[in-house]
């Protein structure tokens, strides 16, 4: 078999990561599910902060971490290995002189996949929307989950079953509100792991990774957090805009220096690039009326206040964006 | 074992309630007679058939038996299928030389 490198991934949280007592609870109760040995599976809608609270419980653990995206191309193989070609050794032996042997022999070469190697070596599998991959493709996590058994397919060349060690741990992500490239999951897998369904962030938790984030003040910050949010209830869903929006208003109003004001065109014109007609779709007599109820929320949250000096706050937002992600992804 | 092949006698019909065939008049009865009467040499022959094929059969599986029995006694004692005792999976260790980290901040 190839001695091919584990690529294996170290979490680290960023110093502007951003732990409220609802993050720590969530966290808690993940853990002690995983701790008891179940799985866990973060489910909410985008921008919930699944994908980072996933990482985070992972970090907890203390073990080497294994990242898997769902994909819809996925197949099993892709999961627990496949065969990646063949391994040729020809040797020649002209030992003696008049005498010329030569001996060829090809042998297939099993490799194995991040799951396989997650099972094998006891890491943690974060699998994150693992719902955008076929149903099909997943059905080798039953066995993984109940039994503590992965079958490998016979091409495999060494034992055709694996016993998962007993450190594994899988958390899983998925978006049950998304209606584009995801698929239903099996009630048999769904059964085998406990599902946290994640709300939107409590106005506290996401005022402090506004305000950790962007590096503007408090005050700013829980006013572009309350424009978001009282946008958010206008929808149908609910769904958008998420924190993310948030993040992108604050940090471009830190790096532009404009007033978080309603009299500010500049702040208004960003509001509206940001936070776009297309996230509530809101209409009335056919008539798309979330601009003009943007105003409405921007008069009601954002009083006049002075203009922020430039240099400030772009040095502030430079250094909260400096090598961060997006909170919440 | 595999399932009993089932025949035209399993297949319920409503054949038994009326029968389209039956006859009324004296030519009707002839031509029917004349229709069990073939019928009736044709099963006879089948069964004649079955029967030759059945001996056929049981002459077979007598010789299979004979020379199964004379094979055996070339077979050594100790070929013959032992329990195997089943030992614990293999727990693998991770290794460390192989191990490639990569720092990923969240």
């Amino acid at each position: 078999m190839m001695q091919e490198e584990l690529t294996v991934l170290s979490l680290d949280r960023k110093p502007d990561f951003v732990e409220t007592p609802y993050i720590e609870s969530v966290t808690q109760r993940a853990l002690d599910y995983l701790q008891a040995g179940y799985p866990i599976h973060f489910c909410g809608a985008a921008g919930t902060g699944k994908t980072t609270l996933a990482m985070h419980v992972a970090a907890q653990l203390g073990r080497q971490v294994v990242l898997l995206h769902g994909n819809d191309e996925f197949a099993s193989s892709d999961l627990i290995g496949a065969q990646s070609g063949y391994r040729s050794t020809k040797v020649i032996d002209n030992y003696i002189h008049s005498v010329l042997k030569k001996e060829e022999s090809v042998s297939k070469q099993w490799v194995d996949n991040r799951l396989t190697t997650a099972c094998k070596y006891g890491f943690t599998l974060i699998y994150d929307e693992f719902t955008r991959s076929r149903p099909e493709a997943n059905n080798v996590l039953l066995s993984i989950l109940e039994e503590r058994l992965l079958e490998l397919p016979s091409i495999h060349l060494g034992e055709s079953y694996l016993q998962v060690h007993p450190n594994f741990c899988a958390i899983f992500t998925s978006n049950p509100e998304e209606y584009a490239g995801v698929h239903k999951s099996q009630d048999a897998l769904l059964d085998r792991m406990i599902t946290i369904t994640l709300d939107h962030h409590d106005l506290e938790t996401e005022v402090a990774i506004t305000q950790t984030k962007s590096g503007l003040p408090w005050k700013h910050s829980k006013a572009i957090v309350d424009i978001v949010r009282e946008f958010r209830d206008l929808g149908v869903n609910n769904c958008r805009p998420t924190v993310r929006a948030c993040l992108m208003l604050s940090r471009i109003v830190a790096a532009s220096g404009c007033a978080v004001s309603a009299d500010d065109p500049d702040f208004k014109r960003i509001c509206r690039d940001v936070l776009g007609p297309n996230s509530v779709k809101v209409s009335h007599n056919s008539r798309a009326v979330a601009f003009e109820r943007l105003d409405e929320i921007l008069a009601k949250h954002c009083p006049s206040v002075p203009k922020l000096v430039k240099g400030e706050a772009a040095a502030g937002a430079r250094k909260a964006a400096q090598g961060s992600s997006i909170h919440g992804k | 074992m595999a399932n009993e092949r089932k025949s035209i006698r399993q297949v319920k019909t409503m054949g038994q309630l009326v029968d389209g065939r039956r006859a009324r008049t004296s030519y009707g009865a002839l031509l029917e007679l004349s229709m069990l009467e073939m019928e009736k040499t044709r099963l006879a022959s089948e069964v004649q058939r079955s029967e030759r094929r059945c001996a056929d059969i049981r002459v077979r599986l007598g010789e299979i038996e004979a020379k199964q029995n004379r094979l055996k006694q070339f077979v050594p004692a100790a070929q013959a299928e032992k329990p195997v005792e089943a030992s614990d999976f293999k727990i693998h260790e991770a290794p460390q030389d192989r191990l490639k980290r990569r720092r990923l901040s969240y």
